[in-house]
């Protein structure tokens, strides 16, 4: 049996250091990417909801950054969506951080944990980090 | 009657001031827009303005930005217009970079386009920038093909859809697209001793009449204003001729003519009761011969009537005009005019870098709101100035015959003054002047050396509708009443 491939049944391994970043725009996920390695943690992105979605089938992240404006599936509709996995697989829900310049009607009645407008400063991602994640090793 | 109209869509409106004049009357839903203009132009606020507009009217929009600029940059630089309503953002209106779509090919980012706007129902969609594309597919015809592709499909699904694009608005490289497009605006931007100027032209508005011409663009906190010629007021598309081969049933009659007083009796007594009303008239003179207390008298023998009167002034500044109005015993009646009810409106402008769509524009504007029939306008000077810095001399003759024919539609009577160069002569031949030739009537106002003293001399030159002398006649001007008719106390 292959181990990395992730099938409908199989749970996804937790990973305690990785951070999820979901943002359409290739230039703000790979520069968040860039704070977030930099911290040495472990990093994932993805361009979009759907492609978050089967990111997580196969390591589940103990944080996930996340666009609120995204074509095809937005933030709110991943979160929902992980939300509901998370229960399918009897995993614990990672921390949702938000990144986003939309209005907060955007994300009404979703639960999340933080939510950084953009544009937001580097340190502000090192403090999020700090905050949910503990001091990196 | 409404079954006859269902093969024109309805117009929805753009919100940006002045624009549906311009297109006439608006976008049709579904229709495929084209907006092109060099960096700088207004290309991006102008379709974010409509694109916001559209949000608050609950119609779903996205914006498509380019690669050149993040979404993120794309709003923190849309912060800084009235319009921009963040409590929209994510809601009404979404903000997607096309980039994200590029990934897989210029092929498969059409499919992807189409199917998130398909998600969203969006009613408009905005493609903010053609350069961006260009960057990404290896041919530039190519990725104009994506945009006009993806376009085409929106628009035809019943998607109002813009596309903005950084060309000239006439390169003849785009035809193909442009035959696509129901829709083209032309943004024009350029620099006139040293002095940034923005237009806009509708290049083409399928199935609907739009103002010929290049238009004014105006940028400011608000975002777009656009104002039309004025030369399209006065007539649509083409001129037509007025060719009367049978009399109509009003003009059967002999008609009376109704005048319009200065207020100063002798001066009335010598037009016939003041100036025919509905035609413009033209006070001219050099500097100091007393042509703003004159049309100070006319406006104020307006308001002395109830009627509703408008200044447009470049020149005196409120305080000045109360003072000058003080000095003349005319201080009661300029205040009862301006009063809150008063029926005079005072507009004023500080002649700098004036832009005669933008001021004409708005003269209509009040013009119709306060319902006036009579207009001072407190100098002619300025606008023939503005209009040659903005185009050229040659414009000059075709605003001014504009405005006095908007004037005469709209049954307003004009007071202009006009500065002339000449200070000391006899009768200066203005028959060359086409300030002159268009205005139905022409005051001169001299000062004229006599021995020792300068005498203020009065002159109708010229009383289209009403018989006149062409004798030079003296006035005075002395507080408090103002200016008075007649020889002079010297002269006594």
């Amino acid at each position: 049996m292959d181990h990395n491939e992730a099938t409908e049944n199989s749970v996804p391994q937790r990973q305690a250091r990785l951070v999820l970043i979901v943002d359409d725009e290739p230039a703000i996920a790979d520069s968040v990417a860039a704070v977030v390695e930099d911290a040495r943690y472990d990093v994932l992105i993805a361009h979009g909801g759907k492609q978050a979605l089967v990111l997580v089938a196969q390591q589940w992240p103990a944080l996930v950054m996340s666009d609120v404006m995204m074509p095809l599936m937005d933030g709110p509709t991943f979160v929902t969506a992980l939300r509901a996995q998370a229960a399918h697989w009897h995993l614990p829900m990672p921390t949702i951080v938000f990144m986003t310049a939309a209005s907060r009607r955007a994300v009404a009645g979703v639960v999340f944990d933080a939510l950084v407008e953009k544009p937001f400063e580097i340190t502000t991602i090192d403090a999020l980090l700090v905050r949910f994640l503990g001091e990196s090793g | 009657m409404p079954d006859h109209d269902t093969a024109h869509p309805a117009l929805v409106s753009t919100s940006v001031p002045g624009l549906d004049v311009v297109l006439g009357g608006g976008l049709f839903q579904g229709a495929l827009v084209l907006i092109m203009g060099p960096p700088g132009s207004g290309k991006t606020t102008l379709a974010t303005q409509i694109a916001f507009a559209a949000a608050q009217a609950h119609r779903k929009t996205i914006v498509f930005t380019a690669l050149s600029e993040s979404t993120t940059k794309l709003l923190k630089h849309l912060q800084r217009f009235a319009f921009f309503d963040a409590s929209l953002i994510g809601v009404e209106i979404v903000f997607f970079s096309l980039e994200a779509f590029l990934a897989d090919g210029v092929a498969a980012a059409s499919d992807a386009v189409i199917a998130a706007t398909r998600q969203v129902g969006a009613e408009l969609v905005i493609i903010d920038g053609f350069r961006g594309i260009t960057g990404v597919a290896s041919d530039p015809q190519q990725a104009r093909a994506f945009l006009f592709d993806v376009g085409a499909a929106l628009s035809l699904a019943g998607t109002t859809t813009i596309i903005n694009s950084e060309a000239e608005p006439r390169d003849p490289k785009l035809f193909p697209e442009s035959t696509t497009a129901d829709v083209i605006l032309g943004l024009t931007y350029g620099v006139r001793d040293r002095r940034a100027l923005r237009g806009i032209e509708a290049i083409k508005v399928r199935g609907g009449t739009p103002l010929p011409g290049i238009h004014a663009l105006g940028l400011d906190g608000t975002g777009v204003l656009v104002y039309p010629r004025i030369e399209t007021q006065a007539i649509t598309a083409l001129p037509r001729p007025e060719v009367v081969a049978a009399l109509p049933p009003w003009a059967a009659s002999a008609t009376s003519l109704t005048t319009a007083a200065f207020g100063i009796p002798a001066l009335d007594a010598l037009l016939s009761g003041g100036v025919t009303r509905d035609t413009s008239t033209l006070l001219t003179g050099s500097l100091g011969t007393g042509k703003t207390l004159l049309a100070l008298h006319f406006a104020l023998a307006g308001v002395a009537a109830g009627e509703p009167v408008v200044m447009l002034s470049f020149r005196e500044t409120l305080p000045q005009l109360l003072a000058k109005a003080d000095a003349f015993a005319l201080g009661a009646t300029l205040r009862a005019g301006l009063a809150a009810a008063g029926p005079l409106t005072l507009i004023r402008w500080e002649p700098v870098e004036l832009v005669p769509e933008q001021v004409l524009d708005h003269l209509l504007t009040i013009l119709a709101q306060t319902h006036a029939q009579r207009l001072v306008i407190d100098s002619l000077v300025e606008l023939q100035r503005a209009v040659t810095e903005t185009s050229s001399r040659g414009r000059i003759a075709n605003v001014i015959a504009a405005l006095l024919a908007v004037l005469r539609q709209r049954k307003v009577t004009l007071l202009g003054v006009l500065e002339t160069s000449v200070t000391v002569t006899s009768t200066p031949d203005f028959a060359a002047d086409p300030l002159a030739i268009l205005a139905e009537n022409l005051l001169l106002l001299q000062h004229v050396g006599q021995e020792e003293q300068i005498q203020r001399m009065l002159t109708v030159l010229k009383m289209r509708f009403a018989p006149h002398t062409l004798t030079r006649y003296p006035f005075t001007i002395a507080a408090p009443e103002g200016i008075r008719l007649g020889p002079s106390d010297t002269d006594r």
